[in-house]
């Protein structure tokens, strides 16, 4: 019989230290994967509700701006609806929903001028802004002529 | 050769030790299936917000592209839905059935939860002289209903349908106005269907620059 027979029998050998903790690292690597492609799709969606709603809401104020007079329109500049405390221009507050969004106004007087009828506009630009309090989210523009006396 | 006699006696387990092994298996299993199981509602429940606020946004542009252009908002019922005039085509400031638009919340037509709101509007045969129309075009009274009205535009074949969003629960309206009708900014607040049992209220701020009031 040959000497190493006698010396290592056929007998089930346990796990080393170094296996154990390559099967455990490589375990954690693949939980950590999964919950990070979890939490990361979970963001990009969030993300995607916001934009969706940040979208509805400036086109919705922009709509409401349209229905007042030029003066009441301008007197409407700098008007700040902080992040979560959103209402309509008559005061609505806005559901749990929309709780991620702020909006701003800013109306700026502005003068176009068509160079090629050779003729300027006076009016103002009313601009709105739709953010989460760091990034901005939506935005909406329209040039609102100035009315003939 | 004591080496040899320790090599065949392979020691089976204790009792012991198989319920211990069994017991973590079982934990072990449990815990597997509790975060699967929460991992799988968790992306349910995302999914069906999605879908929701997709509904909602499809009604919102959809109702927009119907009042951007609309001259008022004439009636408001909870239980059937909106009628608006739409515009004044006939110059005549009053109120022709070709210029109303209704939106009925109606049951779901192809089974699914929930109601779906459908625009309906006169759409009288093409084949028609100018006189035929006027006759049938008639003007709305005030004391006129207007969703009786598009009703009996169908009875005859008169009007067209389409859906323009699907899985809502209610609908309400207010407005800037102690009238509707002399209202030019309008609120439409939806309840959207998340999945079987849930609803998510999105509110929706409708101008009316080009309003004007029926004559």
């Amino acid at each position: 019989m040959p000497r190493s027979s006698l010396r290592h029998p056929a007998r089930p050998r346990a796990f080393t230290l170094l296996e154990a903790l390559t099967a455990v690292t490589i375990l954690g690597v693949v939980v950590l994967a999964v919950t990070a492609a979890i939490t990361a799709s979970q963001k990009v969606a969030f993300e995607g509700q916001k934009r969706i709603l940040a979208a509805m809401s400036a086109d919705d104020l922009m709509s409401e701006l349209l229905t007042l007079t030029y003066d009441d329109l301008r007197a409407r500049d700098a008007t700040i609806q902080p992040v979560g405390s959103m209402v309509t221009l008559d005061g609505e507050q806005y559901p749990e929903v929309f709780w991620a969004l702020g909006r701003t106004i800013s109306v700026e007087n502005v003068i176009l001028h068509e160079e090629s009828l050779d003729i300027s506009v006076s009016g103002v630009l009313v601009r709105i802004v739709v953010t989460d309090g760091s990034a901005t989210l939506a935005e909406a523009e329209v040039f609102v002529p100035e009315p003939i006396a | 050769m004591i080496t040899a006699q320790r090599s065949n006696s392979r020691r089976a387990l204790t009792l012991l030790e198989l319920l211990l092994a069994v017991a973590i298996t079982v934990l072990t299993g449990l815990a597997i299936a509790a975060v699967t199981t929460s991992i799988a509602r968790g992306l349910t429940s995302m999914n069906e917000s999605r879908s929701a606020l997709q509904r909602a946004y499809a009604a919102h542009a959809r109702l927009r592209a119907y009042t951007t252009g609309a001259l008022a908002f004439i009636s408001v019922d909870p239980d059937r839905g909106i009628a608006i005039w739409h515009n004044d085509d006939r110059y005549n400031n009053r109120v022709n059935l070709s210029e109303l638009r209704i939106f009925w919340l109606e049951p779901s037509s192809d089974g699914t939860p929930g109601k779906e709101l459908v625009i309906e509007m006169a759409a009288f045969p093409e084949e028609w002289e100018e006189d035929e129309l006027e006759l049938a075009d008639a003007e709305l009274a005030g004391v006129d209903d207007p969703f009786n009205e598009m009703l009996a535009l169908r009875a005859q074949g008169w009007t067209s349908r389409s859906v323009i969003a699907d899985g809502l629960e209610s609908i309400s309206v207010s407005h800037s106005a102690i009238n509707l009708v002399h209202a030019n900014r309008i609120r439409i607040s939806l309840k959207v269907q998340i999945g079987a049992d849930n609803t998510e209220d999105i509110l929706m701020a409708f101008g009316l620059p080009n309003h004007k009031v029926p004559g």
